[in-house]
């Protein structure tokens, strides 16, 4: 059986080691392989790992993850250094790292659900409480999201109807604006 | 006793009898078995929710789901259906129906189904999620090129007919955008008719809802502050 490869974007070390070692110890998710930038070059680990003064950090990310290429991206969003927002991280890996799913690692309660759409707008594939880590539900998530689903709350599959339903309401009542420019 | 104002609507009495079994301690319950007696309950009772049988004779699927919507725009429709296709069954929830279960559903499922749909919530099968997600993306890239379309055209105007076209969006009549102005009624609809010129439009009911995404979009910027992070931490 193909493994589902995972990668990890957390700013703060300790973290995103602790994040990997879960994923390495839960026996219920043998069929995952957590990539880094370590296992993949163990004899450039320091200049891999050394931010390049010639790449923002968002084409940093990129450049990384286009060279794991990993199946599943958990992304942190506690990460200060990108100063567009997520959005554009996230539209950025959909048109450069199509065959990576991002999942973003948030705090459930700080977060608005507008954001949640905006990011799920501009490619997320869903959504985990970076506090709810070491749950049954992480290996789930991951195979779900493998799969193709998404991975997020009944409550916002609701917000997400409502807003591709406004949305449709809103071309019925438009101006054809191809005719006129 | 829970109040929701519930509608049943099947040919099926078995399938009404587990719909009931599964609500019970909801009330009150109404039961159609025909489209004009569910035509009937929609117009006079105004349900909360729905529960329709997908293979009532004279439904028709998918466009008859949507006449039905329209009768009574605020109900949450559910249908019970065979297993259908993941497009077809997609399509279903493009109409705006709020939940799709299989017709063989457990009573005790569907109280928790209708349960989480009275809250807000979607009762849909995580593998059309992937639908879902995808349809996000697209309506949401539609809209920002509209509103780059929209964008564009506004560039043209001047300063007062931006000014004066904004108004417009938010419903003021050309009085009052005179009075607030200090122009005269005449000057807003000489502005007004050089306004639908250069937008390429025909009357104001156009140009308000031209100008009503720009508002919304104007009035979410303030109160995003895209320079920082997207998400932040409390």
């Amino acid at each position: 059986m193909q493994k589902i490869t995972v990668a990890v974007v957390e700013a703060n070390q300790e973290k995103r080691v602790q994040l990997e070692q879960s994923l390495h110890q839960d026996k219920e998710i043998s069929a995952i392989e957590v990539l880094t930038d370590e296992i993949s070059n163990k004899g450039n680990v320091e200049r891999r790992l050394k931010p390049r003064s010639d790449l923002t950090f968002l084409d940093d990310i990129v450049a990384r993850i286009q060279r794991i290429k990993p199946r599943i991206l958990l992304l942190s969003t506690q990460i200060q250094q990108l100063s567009g927002g997520f959005c554009n991280l996230l539209l950025t890996l959909r048109n450069q790292c199509p065959e990576t799913l991002v999942v973003l690692l948030i705090d459930e309660e700080a977060t608005e659900v507008n954001q949640l759409l905006d990011a799920l707008a501009s490619g997320a594939r869903g959504f985990l409480d970076s506090k709810k880590v070491n749950t049954p539900s992480f290996s789930k998530m991951i195979k779900a999201v493998d799969k193709g689903e998404a991975w997020v709350s009944r409550k916002l599959h609701g917000e997400m109807m409502n807003k591709i339903l406004f949305q449709f309401s809103m071309k019925m009542n438009e101006v054809d604006f191809d005719s006129t420019c | 006793m829970r109040l929701i104002l519930i509608l049943l609507a099947s040919s099926n009495k078995k399938l009404l009898m587990r719909w009931e079994q599964g609500l019970l301690g909801f009330s009150p319950l109404w039961f159609s078995t025909s489209l004009d007696s569910i035509k009937d309950k929609l117009n006079k009772n105004k349900p909360e929710i729905f529960l329709l049988d997908y293979e009532l004779p004279e439904i028709n699927g998918k466009d008859g789901i949507v006449k039905l919507l329209q009768l009574c725009t605020d109900v949450k429709v559910v249908v019970f259906s065979p297993q259908l296709q993941d497009e077809i069954e997609w399509e279903l929830f493009k109409t705006g129906i709020r939940g799709c279960c299989r017709d063989n559903i457990k009573p005790e499922q569907i109280n928790v189904a209708i349960k989480a749909i009275h809250h807000g919530e979607l009762w849909i099968r995580r593998t059309l999620t992937s639908f879902m997600l995808q349809e996000l993306v697209l309506v949401t890239r539609e809209k920002n090129r509209i509103e780059q379309a929209v964008n564009d055209l506004l560039e043209n105007l001047t300063r007062r007919e931006y000014e004066i076209a904004m108004l417009v969006g938010c419903g003021e009549s050309n009085k009052r955008i005179a009075s607030k102005l200090e122009i005269t009624e005449r000057t807003v609809k000489a502005h007004l008719t050089e306004i639908f010129r250069k937008l390429h439009i025909s009357d104001r009911i156009k140009l308000a809802l031209m100008m009503k995404d720009t508002i919304s979009s104007l009035n979410q910027s303030k109160t995003n502050n895209y320079n920082e992070p997207l998400f932040i931490s409390k």
